[in-house]
């Protein structure tokens, strides 16, 4: 089937009154729970998988199709209107964003990350549907070197483009492959590292995983170190216009520039969406007429990035769905849901269940637009849910972290195991090692090993046969040229130079005793925070709550 | 403007607070290393394969054992040339100068309630019970409504779970009232 047949047939699946119900639901459901801080769009997903044990697998993935996007979008509306994002593909964002916020121009921010998540995501979703059957077609003649080849690089690019240290990322990712390798081997049903415990023998939950590092280990991270017990806010000004026909002339070049760097990078697994907005920003400030302005609310510089960000989400689907490798914690949890209904991603996948495929993609263009027209004229109601108090929040953050652990598989010891990996999640918060990779490791690790053991009983355990085929020497050497080059983009506009110079800026009203705050985001942060004690001028703006 | 909340951090506890963070950064590069050993141990012990290659549950273990080992001995060099990791930072303003330990242990707390007394207690109490502990924590300080939205969380939870998403969760002590 090609791709354009394809989406004809999944927006027939899409386009029944329950399914498009579900659409709306997702959609809504997602932003709702995307908005609220400290909420990324891989745990928005996870913690609403029980919502969808119930359903038919089709009507579940248009369900999921919808909070995917709708969690995206909500993230970049906390990014915007809170001083201090948290999750990394918003940062970028953030910065500008912000200060539109600051200067009573937040309207205009949010409506450019809006329209540009729809232009980007409809763009990239289409390019999906037109490049997963290509894709496809490549991937059933692949062997199971070849796949252990592409998951090597997934796993090398995700762990080491991640974050601020390559080593810490990799070290998280190698934890992740630990956490797979606990239960029973699944071809000599030996155990591996139960330590005796009965409970372990199935391994960890991925959901309980995903939960456990991203909420539990959130909130013991905000309770042990929060120098606020309210969110420092932004407001929206009343009656302020949304985009000025100036605003539009300068936001559709980036969208579509921010695309086009931000699904390409999704496609190869190039270590989720820091580099592709990175890149949007450094591109549109290299490109701008005025490029003194960016840092200090140009639109072009929350318009690229958040058009980046979207498309590398569509972007990550491509292998995601062709191959069954999942290159961000997002598409892994996604992964994780497919295989709750019994349904193995891979090349397979669209000749076995094309309705779902098709359906899902098809829903995905739908929420799109369900997105556009629900958040331009409600996003006051999503501000309104950004003001939830901050203890409560978190509170409720914890509470649904143990019932969705406990829910799973109605076991007090699954919470326990929450309970250990949130602390190791609130250390790795704490010490600089980023979680994604860990997330990756621990669903994609058992999945290679499969690869590799398969590989290696065809060639009578030959180490060499890793190797052998053209496909997985092309894999390995793009593998290197990726990682140096990798290395080389980040360093451009390295991430402390771009968060520093927003610093800077708050600090030009004055802070009498400057830290010595390039080193260390952390200290940065905390020095824009007090910086909304300090200054009056351009902060008039916030309303602490 | 009500921002008496925020902790005033200078700039000498930042050098002050930089002995426990080292200290810290040790402690884990270790226990990261101690893991790396238990791991390749668990690989080596595994009996020897059956299958066509040779290789078998020992393998993938003794070879992710292997690499963390090698990190973690990368990461002491690290650590021992002065570099430390840069904490996340959280949506919602975090210092990590400072570690608020009572909190911390109340959140702790409050899912170790959760595990001991979910299925005796009941899910509505034993929720509810979390969610106030959760939000003192988190620095809520109007007890009364905490507790009452504690409540109506708790049982807006239960009642949907167990009659509309037919997942059940423990009844406790109202087994067989509801």
């Amino acid at each position: 089937m090609s791709g354009f047949e394809g989406l004809i047939s999944g927006l027939a699946v899409a386009f029944t009154l329950t399914n498009l119900l579900f659409a709306l639901v997702g959609t809504v459901v997602g932003t709702l729970i995307g908005v609220l801080p400290g909420i990324g769009p891989a745990l928005t997903i996870a913690l609403l998988l029980p919502l969808t044990y119930g359903l038919e697998p089709a009507s579940a993935f248009i369900m999921f199709a919808g909070i995917y996007y709708g969690a995206m979008y909500g993230g970049s509306t906390t990014s915007i209107l809170l001083k201090t994002p948290g999750e990394s593909g918003s940062v970028i964002t953030a910065i500008d964003g912000n200060k539109m916020a600051r200067a009573g121009r937040g309207a205009a921010a949010l409506a450019t990350a809006a329209i540009g998540s729809f232009v980007a995501g409809t763009i990239a979703t289409l390019l999906l549907a037109f490049f997963a059957p290509w894709m496809v077609g490549i991937a059933v003649q692949l062997g199971a070197q070849d796949y252990f080849a592409l998951m090597v690089v997934a796993f090398l690019t995700v762990s080491a483009l991640v974050g601020s240290s390559p080593l810490r990322g990799m070290i998280s990712m190698v934890l992740g492959l630990v956490i797979g390798l606990i239960g029973i081997d699944f071809q000599s049903g030996q155990q591996r590292l139960t330590f005796g415990q009965v409970s372990l023998l199935d391994g960890v939950d991925t959901v309980i995983l995903i939960v456990a590092l991203f909420a539990v280990g959130e909130v013991f991270y905000v309770a042990a170190h929060q120098s606020t017990t309210v969110f420092d806010m932004l407001t929206l000004r009343k009656g302020r216009h949304w985009m000025t026909r100036s605003d539009w002339g300068r936001s559709w070049k980036p969208w579509l520039r921010g695309t086009g760097i931000g699904f390409p990078l999704g496609v190869i697994p190039a270590g989720g969406s820091e580099i592709p907005t990175f890149l949007s920003y450094s591109t549109e400030r290299r490109l701008s007429k005025n490029p003194q302005e960016f840092g200090h609310g140009a639109i072009e510089g929350v318009a690229g990035p958040e058009a980046a960000n979207n498309a590398n989400a569509a972007g990550t689907l491509v292998p995601l769905l062709t191959l069954g490798i999942p290159t961000s914690a997002t598409a892994a949890v996604i992964l994780v849901a497919f295989q709750q209904y019994g349904i193995q991603a891979g090349p397979q996948l669209l000749e076995t269940q094309p309705a779902l495929v098709w359906g899902l993609i098809a829903s995905l263009l739908l929420a799109n637009v369900i997105l556009l027209a629900l958040n331009l004229p409600l996003v006051g109601l999503w501000v309104r849910i950004l003001e939830i108090p901050k203890p409560y929040l978190f509170a409720g953050i914890l509470t649904f972290a143990m019932l969705g652990g406990y829910a799973v598989n109605g076991s007090p010891f699954d919470v326990v195991l929450l309970l250990v990996l949130g602390g190791v999640g609130y250390l790795m918060r704490r010490f600089g090692f980023p979680i994604s990779p860990m997330i990756v490791g621990a669903i994609l690790g058992p999945l290679a090993e499969v690869q590799l053991r398969r590989a290696l009983d065809i060639a009578g355990g030959d180490l060499r046969t890793l190797v052998s085929t053209p496909f997985t020497i092309v894999v390995y050497l793009t593998l290197l040229a990726v990682l140096i080059g990798g290395r080389v983009m980040r360093h451009r506009p390295s991430r402390a130079e771009i968060l520093h110079e927003a610093a800077r800026d708050d600090d030009a009203s004055g802070d009498p005793s400057p830290e010595n705050a390039s080193e260390d985001v952390g200290a940065d942060t905390s020095t824009r925070a007090k910086d909304g004690t300090g200054d009056t001028t351009d902060d008039a703006e916030v309303t602490p709550r | 403007m009500s921002h008496e909340t925020h902790v005033t951090a200078g700039g000498q506890d930042g050098v002050e607070a930089e002995r426990p963070r080292r200290l810290g950064e040790w402690i884990i590069a270790v226990a990261l290393l101690g893991l790396g050993v238990a791991v390749l141990l668990d690989g080596l012990r595994q009996p020897t394969s059956t299958s066509a290659s040779g290789v078998g549950a020992g393998f993938v273990p003794t070879v992710v054992g292997a690499v963390l080992i090698v990190l973690a001995a990368a990461l002491c060099v690290q650590i021992a040339r002065g570099s430390v990791g840069e904490p996340e930072t959280a949506e919602g303003d975090v210092d990590v100068r400072h570690t608020q330990w009572v909190p911390l242990g109340v959140c702790v707390a409050a899912v170790l309630i959760f595990i001991v007394a979910v299925e005796p207690v009941g899910y509505l109490i034993v929720s509810a019970v979390c969610f106030w502990l959760t939000a003192w924590a988190m620095g809520s300080r109007s007890y009364l409504k905490s507790a009452l939205i504690a409540v109506v969380l708790s049982a807006v939870v239960y009642f949907s779970f167990t009659r509309l998403l037919d997942i059940s969760l423990p009844a406790g002590v109202f087994e067989g009232l509801f």
